[in-house]
């Protein structure tokens, strides 16, 4: 894209595309990258967020029985049952059911938790726990029963779209894959330790960005691309997830949906039965869901699905028995080689497989995706900034100068928020009304705030502020938990073996040291090229410089 | 070293957002044509309608991808146009056709 119009190559072209598809929505990728890689903790973040269920007592050969019956005094009346069991990466047995919503709206789903030892209730607090992270990656969620799900999806499909395009030019720009690898000169001055930074950080485990963008937007085709579905199903797409799901169209009535109740309580069932039935289908598997149906006609179903983890590919199989007599009916799971490919693509993005080792290696590769794009993001600004100082330009324009103030507040300010975050949930009344949604505002005003600091000052003071009241606020995490819910302060964690919440203490200390790293870093002299831009507000007029403008 | 114009003419941030948008709406129909022109006609050779979706909705997302890069390669804003509209009316008309065929026949 030059300026005068001249032809170029596919690298000088792809250059430019790089430059700009990776700015445009930068810094909201940031976020996505950052909040996707906490969601592969998000059942450990869950546990550390609701510390009243580490009470919560082993499962046991009784445990389905005492949910059954629990759900029995909740709501015996339900056209819907569903009874998660616990795994280990989450305590606590999960029941949930569906009430038809009166007046024909969409029916509501209710959940409690319940102690596996000895059927009684547990009382969380009430928080969206890492749910929060898991539903920003790809919905943009603002508040626990938010109303802009579905534009949130979209928004995140585009910024998606922009990933996978920057990432394809930026494979074309940066040709010398493997000698990037090599190369990095942390002590050079300027532009030149921040392309290095951004080169490695892509380079290293491009694959993983590759697959993750990619299955990201095959993750939505239904809601992103229906065009294809519309056009072998008719405009409603009524039978493809059927099909895609293995069975057979027509083979099973379902009805999704429906708001009348069918009439009397659930009828006797043979849960134990199916539940053994089951076991001995998956020897060597786990079982993670039952789902009880009840239709109209009376009939029940009881679905076991296979738990998410025992297998890459996603959805795991289930079982279908018939639920009053505990007779099997059918076994689902897709054969057929597309679906499959999808399912593979589905379970590598999800990774509810990886262990513990795999799951930090995951982790691991988010947070270098999250290096890249914020490097991308710095290198914009040093090389204008460089150029700049080479010609002797008049000082930033407004575009330069917005690009700052949201890097400032996507790279220093996300984090702020997330501790922000998770300090609420410990802080805030556990009978204070609209709990879950004020830990959320805490997240978005502390994000908001960064931003407004950001808009202000952008020099290296600023930088170093907020990356040292980062350090302080990740500091503080395991400090107020020990604090507040000595049950769960470290000491106590790790000596009871609950290494899953452990770790999100140890891991706020990690991080911690890392932004207190970074704030001490933003001084020194390989920085020093980084130059302070003059304090000056974002409605400043600009004189004459240029933000806009083709070449990389 | 050049010297930069000052100012970008108006005429280059228009073929800009041309291009973006030829990119994005341009890239989406085609992305649209592939996968339904595949969808309608996979099944001729024996896949069946969910496998032809999947894989036509696959391959789509990858042709969208790399419309995004070529409206960008092209030389003029036009270009970037036709690199995804004619494709796209091309495959769109081939996933209709079943339907004109049958309502003429």
């Amino acid at each position: 894209m030059r300026p005068d119009g001249r032809a170029e190559g596919w690298r000088q072209a792809m250059a430019w595309l790089h430059t700009w598809s990776g700015l445009v929505l930068g810094w909201l990728l940031l976020a996505i990258f950052v909040t996707g890689s906490l969601a592969f903790f998000r059942h450990e973040i869950n546990a550390w967020m609701r510390p009243e269920l580490v009470q919560a007592g082993p499962s046991s050969a009784a445990t389905l029985a005492l949910a059954e019956r629990r759900l029995r005094e909740l709501a015996p009346d339900a056209p819907q049952w569903s009874i998660r069991l616990p795994d280990g990466r989450e305590p606590g047995v999960q029941l949930a059911w569906r009430e038809p919503a009166p007046g024909g709206g969409r029916p509501r789903f209710e959940t409690r938790a319940m102690d596996p030892a000895t059927g009684r209730l547990l009382d969380p607090r009430h928080t969206m726990g890492g749910d929060f992270f898991y539903r920003f990656h790809f919905e943009l969620r603002s508040a626990e029963k938010s109303r802009w799900i579905v534009e949130g999806r979209w928004v995140v499909g585009l910024a998606t779209l922009a990933m996978f395009v920057a990432l394809l030019s930026g494979i074309v720009t940066h040709r010398r894959i493997f000698s990037d690898f090599f190369t990095f000169r942390p002590g050079k001055a300027g532009a030149r330790s921040w392309l290095d930074a951004h080169n490695v950080t892509g380079v290293l485990v491009l694959p993983f960005y590759l697959l993750i963008t990619f299955s990201g937007l095959m993750m939505f085709h239904t809601l992103y691309l229906p065009a294809g579905i519309a056009a072998a199903y008719g405009a409603g797409g009524k039978g493809y997830f059927e099909e895609l799901s293995g069975q057979k169209p027509g083979s099973v009535q379902r009805q999704r949906g429906t708001t009348a109740r069918p009439p009397g309580p659930m009828p006797a069932l043979a849960l134990p039965a199916i539940l053994g039935q089951a076991r001995a289908h998956w020897p060597a598997g786990r079982v993670e869901r039952l789902t009880i149906e009840r239709e109209q006609d009376g009939k029940v179903w009881v679905d076991v699905a296979a738990h998410e983890g025992d297998r890459v590919q996603y959805r795991a199989p289930s079982l279908r028995f018939e639920g009053v007599s505990g007779q099997f009916v059918q076994a689902r799971d897709v054969d057929a080689p597309m679906a499959r490919t999808y399912g593979v693509l589905y379970g590598l993005h999800m990774a509810r497989f990886a262990g513990p080792g795999l799951r930090w290696a995951l982790f691991g590769f988010g947070m270098l995706g999250s290096a890249m794009i914020a490097t991308g993001l710095m290198l914009w600004v040093v090389k204008r900034r460089a150029e700049a100082g080479r010609r002797g330009a008049p000082p930033p324009g407004a575009g330069q100068r917005v690009v700052e103030a949201f890097n400032l507040a996507a790279i220093a300010g996300l984090p702020l928020a997330v501790a922000a975050y998770l300090l609420a949930n410990r802080l805030l009344p556990v009978a204070w009304p609209d709990r879950a949604d004020w830990e959320i505002r805490a997240f978005f005003l502390t994000w908001l705030a960064c931003l407004f600091a950001a808009s202000l000052r952008r020099d290296a003071w600023a930088w170093r502020l907020g990356f040292g009241v980062a350090a302080l606020l990740w500091t503080a995490i395991p400090v107020v938990n020990a604090a507040s819910t000595p049950s769960l302060s470290l000491w106590a964690t790790a000596s009871s073996g609950h290494w899953g919440i452990a770790a999100v203490d140890l891991s706020a200390i990690a991080a911690a040291a890392v932004f207190a790293a970074c704030a001490w870093r933003v001084r020194t002299p390989a920085r020093a090229s980084y130059q302070a831009s003059p304090a000056a507000p974002l409605g400043k007029p600009r004189v004459a410089a240029v933000a806009a403008r083709g070449g990389a | 070293m050049t010297s930069r114009p000052s100012s970008l003419p108006w005429s280059y941030r228009g073929g800009v957002l041309s291009r973006a948008l030829a990119a994005v709406l341009g890239g989406y129909a085609l992305a649209s044509a592939v996968s339904a022109a595949l969808s309608v006609h996979l099944p001729r050779w024996g896949w069946p309608r969910s496998e032809a979706v999947v894989a036509g909705t696959l391959l789509a997302f990858l042709f969208y991808a790399v419309a995004v890069l070529a409206c960008f390669k092209c030389r003029r804003a036009a270009g970037a146009w036709a690199v995804t509209l004619l494709p796209a009316a091309g495959l769109a008309a081939l996933a209709l056709a079943p339907g004109w065929w049958g309502s003429v026949r």
